[in-house]
């Protein structure tokens, strides 16, 4: 190699270096602000922890709620699932349960244990979906509606949920979630405080591995037994009690988990709906929301509750995690690709800037910095380019930063919700957090860079959610996004 | 310091700082551990007290002493309690818990404390009317005090017979948001009840900010208060949409005949949301007149207003039963299939796939 040339890749090497730590630099300082506002938005409002307490304050004002369950395949859980939804406490609500095309006897199973008739209903048709075939009432339970449809994927089956339902707000779900028997209470707050501005509310989901749970409720709480699960729980208390939390008190949070989110119908059915033939239609949802909004120019709020919590079961198996991991980046980056004009118009103001900012640095050209970081900056070592006590020293900044991240998020949990009882839980989740920096996170980057191919090929496939069930053997169904 | 030395530094920093972190918080944990257990302790002490007092056993009351330094936790249990009880048993408790001078303890409990003890200390104190329970609770309204409290400080007013000022709740009204909500609307329905003249003379003052006055609309109309009428009238041609939509809303709680000509006009208001408020008020006041208003609402473009128009029809008895007929059969699809649905719905005909849409 020439000296003209070996000085031109000692340059280049300098350049991808400097990238590569300023982007994740830039990346952890964004965490740590993160850290700081969600902080404040738990001081400011901390949770009320008795549930009697919410319902004095709030049921006189609280507003009626649709909750909308798409099933596809959930015979062995439906009807544990429903009758858990059905005694949940809260004074006016409904529960719409939508059986997507299902293969199996999940409609029949449903028509068995409540006792269905076919019924008739004045319903919208605002929003499209694959044709509803058979609409059920049932006898002996008057808040119960059941929606028959064509199988068209989980975003299909809510828009039939949404023009079926008749409450100012619904509640999206995933039918083999669970809730908290007061969720609906805690997370209507935001509506009730603030009627006029609030269009949604996402609430926390949280990780169900290890809780121990009886007739649809988790009546213990526990740290998860495997490992997978437990790595899991801290990034989904990171996710929820930092991110979102955070970026909702900016006003500019981007994704409610299609896993429970309560928004206003009509707005909803303003912006069309559940868009259709993404995976990512949740975080599409909530960004057409801000979109109408900031197009009409009136004040909104898209508000996140730390509080209510949904309880979901994680992938155990690196293969299933893999394919949920590579389908949200997909959804992210669908998302980005449609609205990215907002980074660039004024009005869209904090939404362009700060929440497509993120989603720019973190999910677009974060696992490719990373993975840039990780194969060049070695190789670049290996070639004399690169000093090997820097490199470890930014290796270890990197890890630090990482870990204290993680760390505060816990510490968010700790100070505020408090969830899990045992001290011994805490302990572990601790070391989690720290391990997973070594590891889980680059193992990540992996999935989010095949998420990133899928995406590139225009792959639909949502892939094979495999789920073991809170009481029952293996439903298979489509999984929960974080 | 070198920029070497300084990252590994900074990475020793950080780690330092997280582990300690974490220490401190599971450190505290422990603390907590043996606190929470000795309050679940005492609340299951002070349930079984509650239950024996509640069956009637005199001596059970002394045994609540230990715990009268406990304002959070008193007030806790009592009001778990008091919303399970009624009567004797309720009266009994509440003059048990007096009897050991909580209700000064928690007026003392306002303002010091927590912010979760301060809060149940104002509903509690809703048991204990007395002027020093008024005096305590009034003195939380003014001023830039928590809105959850002062809610609560409200509430607890109401409840006591010696609700706000409606001049001091319209005030607060915008200001803390709290009381901006359906939390303010229920407040100002009690109060409004008590008061009808100064509310319909706040409603009608244009000077009033549109918020208090939509919400005054509600409050007064779900009173039953025939003398609203004519404010409410008035209020529905309002360029305001929130006042507008309250007072037809309005209108129809009170369902008189003297509000059919301003809701049949707001039958082809601009807003979607007017115009659905207007046939459920019309649907409600089950006037005649407006029948062929509400049928031409059969083809309007927003289903909600559709669904509404037919609902109304329905309650409009055998005449808007007969319209809906007529639109059953009508040429326009969107036409008959609100009303075809609305009567299926009520099993009065029985209408092959309606149930199926797109």
């Amino acid at each position: 190699m020439s000296w003209d040339s070996w000085a031109l890749l000692e340059d280049a090497a300098v350049v991808i270096a400097l990238f590569v730590i300023a982007t994740g630099l830039l990346q952890n300082l964004i965490y740590i602000a993160q850290l700081g506002l969600a902080g404040a938005a738990l001081i400011e409002r901390p949770p009320v922890a008795e549930p009697g307490a919410m319902w004095r304050r709030l049921s006189e004002a609280a507003p009626p709620i649709a909750l909308l369950a798409p099933a596809y395949n959930e015979a062995l859980t439906i009807a544990q699932s429903v009758r858990s939804l059905l005694s949940l406490q809260y004074p006016n609500f409904e529960v719409i349960v939508i059986n997507d095309g299902s293969s199996d006897d999940t409609l029949q199973v449903l028509i068995d244990t409540f006792d269905l008739a076919p019924v008739q209903r004045n319903h919208d048709t605002a929003v499209d979906h694959q044709p509803i075939r058979t609409l059920y009432g049932a006898a002996h339970q008057p808040r119960l509606i059941v929606i028959d449809k064509v199988n068209g994927g989980k975003a299909d089956a809510l828009n039939a949920g949404i023009n079926v339902s008749r409450a100012p707000i619904f509640c999206s779900m995933d039918a083999d979630s669970l809730l908290e028997p007061d969720a609906l209470l805690r997370a209507v707050r935001p509506f009730v405080d603030d009627p006029e501005r609030t269009v949604a509310v996402g609430g926390t989901v949280r990780v169900a591995n290890g809780c121990v749970i009886a007739d649809g409720r988790v009546i213990a709480v526990r740290a998860a037994r495997h490992p997978l699960a437990l790595l899991q729980t801290v990034e989904y208390l990171r996710a929820f009690l930092m991110a979102r939390l955070a970026w909702s008190r900016l006003n500019t949070l981007t994704i409610i988990s299609g896993a429970f989110g309560l928004f206003r119908r009509a707005r909803v059915i303003a912006v069309g709906g559940y868009s259709r033939g993404t995976v990512g239609e949740d975080m599409e949802l909530v960004v057409k929301l801000h979109r109408l909004m900031r197009d009409l120019g009136e004040p909104y709020r898209i508000a996140f509750v730390p509080e209510p919590v949904c309880w979901t079961e994680v992938p155990e198996s690196l293969r299933v995690l893999g394919r949920q991991r590579a389908r949200w980046h997909r959804g992210a980056l669908e998302t980005f690709e449609r609205h990215w004009p907002v980074m660039v118009q004024p009005r869209y103001g904090r939404l362009g800037a700060i929440g497509f900012g993120y989603i720019l640095l973190v999910d677009v050209l974060g696992p490719i910095v990373e993975i840039l970081g990780y194969l060049l900056v070695p190789l670049f070592w290996a070639a004399g380019l690169l000093s090997l006590d820097y490199l470890l020293a930014f290796l270890a900044v990197s890890f630090t930063f990482g870990v204290v991240v993680s760390v505060g998020a816990l510490a968010l949990e700790e100070s505020e919700l408090r969830r899990f009882p045992r001290a011994r839980d805490l302990v572990l989740l601790t070391v989690v957090a720290v391990l997973e920096n070594f590891g889980y996170r680059q193992l990540n980057t992996v999935w989010r860079l095949r998420g990133l191919w899928q995406y590139l090929r225009r792959s639909q496939s949502w892939g094979t959610m495999t789920r073991k069930g809170f009481t029952s053997p293996p439903p298979v169904g489509t999984g929960p996004r974080m | 310091m070198t920029l070497l030395a300084l990252l590994w530094w900074t990475s020793l920093s950080l780690i330092t700082l997280a582990l300690l972190w974490m220490g401190a918080l599971i450190a505290a944990r422990l603390r907590r551990e043996s606190r929470t257990r000795r309050r679940l302790r005492d609340r299951d002490r002070l349930r079984r007290i509650c239950l024996a007092i509640v069956g009637g056993d005199g001596e059970a009351m002394a045994g609540l002493r230990p715990f009268r330094l406990r304002a959070r936790l008193m007030a806790e249990t009592l009001l778990g309690f008091e919303a399970l009880v009624r009567g004797t048993e309720r009266d009994r408790l509440i003059r048990a818990f007096d009897a050991v001078g909580m209700d000064a303890r928690f007026r003392t409990r306002l303002g010091r404390g927590s912010r979760a003890g301060r809060l149940v200390a104002a509903e509690a104190l809703a048991l204990y009317p007395s002027d020093a329970t008024a005096g305590a609770l009034q003195r939380l309204l003014p001023g830039r005090a928590d809105p959850a409290l002062k809610a609560a400080a409200v509430r607890s007013l109401i409840e006591i017979g010696r609700p706000p000022a409606l001049a001091l709740l319209l005030d607060g009204l915008g200001r803390d948001r709290t009381l901006d909500g359906g939390t303010g609307l229920a407040a100002l329905r009690r109060v409004t009840g008590l008061d009808p003249k100064a509310a319909l003379a706040a409603l009608a003052d244009p000077t009033t900010p549109p918020r208090a006055r939509a919400l005054l609309a509600e409050a007064i109309a779900a009173n039953g208060d025939y003398q609203a009428v004519d404010v409410l009238c008035r209020a529905a041609l309002s360029e305001g949409l929130d006042l507008r939509l309250a007072a037809i809303r309005g209108l129809g709680l009170l369902a008189h005949p003297a509000g059919v000509p301003t809701l049949v006009a707001a039958v082809d208001d601009a807003e979607w949301t007017v115009r659905a408020a207007a046939c459920e008020s019309l649907g409600r006041t089950g006037a005649a007149p407006a029948l062929d208003a509400v049928v031409a609402r059969l083809r309007d473009p927003v289903w909600w207003v559709r669904f509404q128009a037919a609902e109304a029809l329905a309650r409009l008895g055998p005449a808007g039963l007969s319209a809906l007929r007529t639109a059953s059969e009508a040429v326009d699809d969107t036409v008959r299939r609100v009303a075809s649905l609305a009567l299926a719905e009520r099993g009065l005909v029985v209408q092959a796939g309606t149930g199926a849409s797109r």
